[in-house]
């Protein structure tokens, strides 16, 4: 991403005219990926792509899906949980220099180098959102002892981000991940008061019960975790997404993460030209300008590009959209054992 | 994306009459589920751990220079691109379709800018100027 961004500054740069012109089919150049990739090849530059295998549905995942649902259909009819009362969170990683799982290099060369992977460039973004359409505020989460760990006050729209409710926290541990300590504070802070919030509006009692849905990922099934929930938060049910069924069965994960994650890339594409753009306008030589890639720098760009994908999602019919996409057969009598 | 059928986690689908009766039969549809559930069990089928960052969007890789409004409907629209100029590849990414995006096509038609410009003499090439990357080329 890097690479495209700076190409398309020096375009804009030295022949902006090729971003105004219209082909004969009526398109216009606008840089694309493709393009990039296919104008690097023809340069003799190679791409290394690190992938990973595409989660696998369980064979029986259409018998797990529907012994969810009604699982869950029984948790609303029993504890009459409205729609309002009903959350999904899942946490997503963002690294700093995004297309960081792509390289470039000369078309033979053994040694691959990978920027922007390490555990220090990447924090955990979890967004929240529940069933009537509503996004809650997000928790970030950066790799760090302290909250100096965390974007400054200084980086632009800090304040508007508190404003909105947003959290930035330090993992205080080896990796960016949510841990035992910030999961607590992700339902002590944005979870537990969206719920007391709702009650009070729809004129309910504080011990109604909400519906918390979330993955099975260690931390959130672990005993610890769950002993605190029903201490401190006795009437947050949680509900566990079935074991590698996210890809199908995770509201957030079946349309929002898409655009957030296509929000926050074009962010930090944008924040990439612009910066290219100003060396170029300030007459620096093109072969002399680093771009600035310190971790502060980017930790700070990153409130911008969190709240730019946060107005980008924060549409009701898409929130509503993604419950729609969560989809399994009836069960009938017949698909019973 | 899956989509197999009728029920779905819409509050509507989970409270509908349909999902009231599958409730209702199942004690003699599935006795076993039903006994779970009446234990209070409600996360039965939490066998596996899931990583820490499932493949959350899917393993899509939209390229930065698409539009977020264009992935949103595509979203919205379940997987149809309804915006000229735009398509799915073979993974499901949104590419741009049209001809401005071809290496040759550009390059040709920047060599006969060149070749004009060298003919009308230095400095006879127009000049668009420079304009902050922004607003417009978003828009796109």
């Amino acid at each position: 991403m890097t690479i495209h961004g700076i190409m398309v500054a020096f375009i804009e740069h030295d022949t902006p005219h090729l971003f105004t012109r219209t082909l004969k089919d009526g398109s216009q150049f606008r840089c694309s990926e493709s393009f990039v990739r296919n104008y690097l090849r023809t340069l003799g530059w190679s791409e290394r792509c690190a992938t990973r295998a595409a989660q696998k549905l369980p064979a029986n995942y259409e018998q797990i899906l529907s012994d969810a649902f009604l699982c869950q259909a029984s948790v609303i009819r029993d504890h009459a949980i409205p729609v309002q009362l009903r959350v999904n969170t899942d946490q997503t990683q963002t690294h700093y220099q995004m297309g960081g799982k792509r390289t470039w290099n000369k078309k033979g060369e053994k040694q691959i180098a990978t920027m922007g992977m390490d555990e220090k460039r990447a924090f955990t973004l979890v967004p929240s959102i529940s069933a009537s359409g509503e996004l809650l505020p997000m928790q970030t989460i950066f790799f760090g002892q302290t909250i100096s760990s965390c974007p400054s006050k200084r980086a632009r729209r800090y304040s508007e981000a508190e404003n909105l409710g947003f959290k930035f926290e330090p993992s205080r541990s080896h990796t960016y991940w949510s841990t035992q300590a910030t999961m607590q504070l992700l339902v002590n802070d944005i979870i537990a008061p969206y719920f007391d919030r709702q009650k009070e509006k729809l004129g309910l009692p504080s011990t109604q019960c909400s519906l918390w849905m979330i993955d099975c990922w260690s931390v959130h099934k672990s005993d610890e975790f769950l002993s605190w929930m029903k201490d401190a938060h006795p009437n947050i049910i949680i509900l566990f997404v079935p074991g590698n069924c996210t890809g199908v069965w995770q509201p957030l994960d079946v349309g929002i993460q898409r655009v957030l994650k296509q929000s926050m890339k074009r962010s930090a594409h944008k924040d990439i030209v612009e910066e290219t753009m100003a060396h170029l306008d300030s007459g620096t030589p093109a072969n002399t300008f680093k771009l600035d890639t310190t971790l502060g720098t980017l930790r700070d760009r990153s409130v911008a590009w969190i709240l730019n994908a946060y107005h980008d999602i924060n549409k009701k019919d898409l929130i509503q959209k993604v419950s729609l996409l969560t989809s399994l057969p009836i069960p009938r009598r017949t698909d019973w054992p | 994306m899956c989509r197999t059928g009728d029920f779905n986690l819409s509050h509507a689908s989970l409270t509908s009459a349909a999902a009231l009766s599958a409730l209702r039969e199942l004690p003699t549809t599935n006795p076993a589920l039903h006994h779970t559930f009446s234990l209070g069990k409600t996360n039965q089928t939490t066998v596996d751990d899931e990583p820490a960052f499932p493949d959350d969007d899917g393993g899509i890789n939209d390229g930065c220079d698409i539009p977020v409004d264009v992935v949103q409907s595509v979203v919205m629209s379940e997987g149809i691109v309804a915006k000229n100029g735009f398509a799915l590849d073979s993974e499901g990414n949104i590419v741009r379709t049209g001809i401005a995006e071809d290496v040759e096509e550009i390059i040709e038609l920047e060599e006969l800018e060149v070749v004009q410009s060298t003919e009308l003499g230095r400095g006879r090439r127009a000049k668009t100027g420079s304009r902050k990357y922004g607003a417009d080329w978003e828009e796109h």
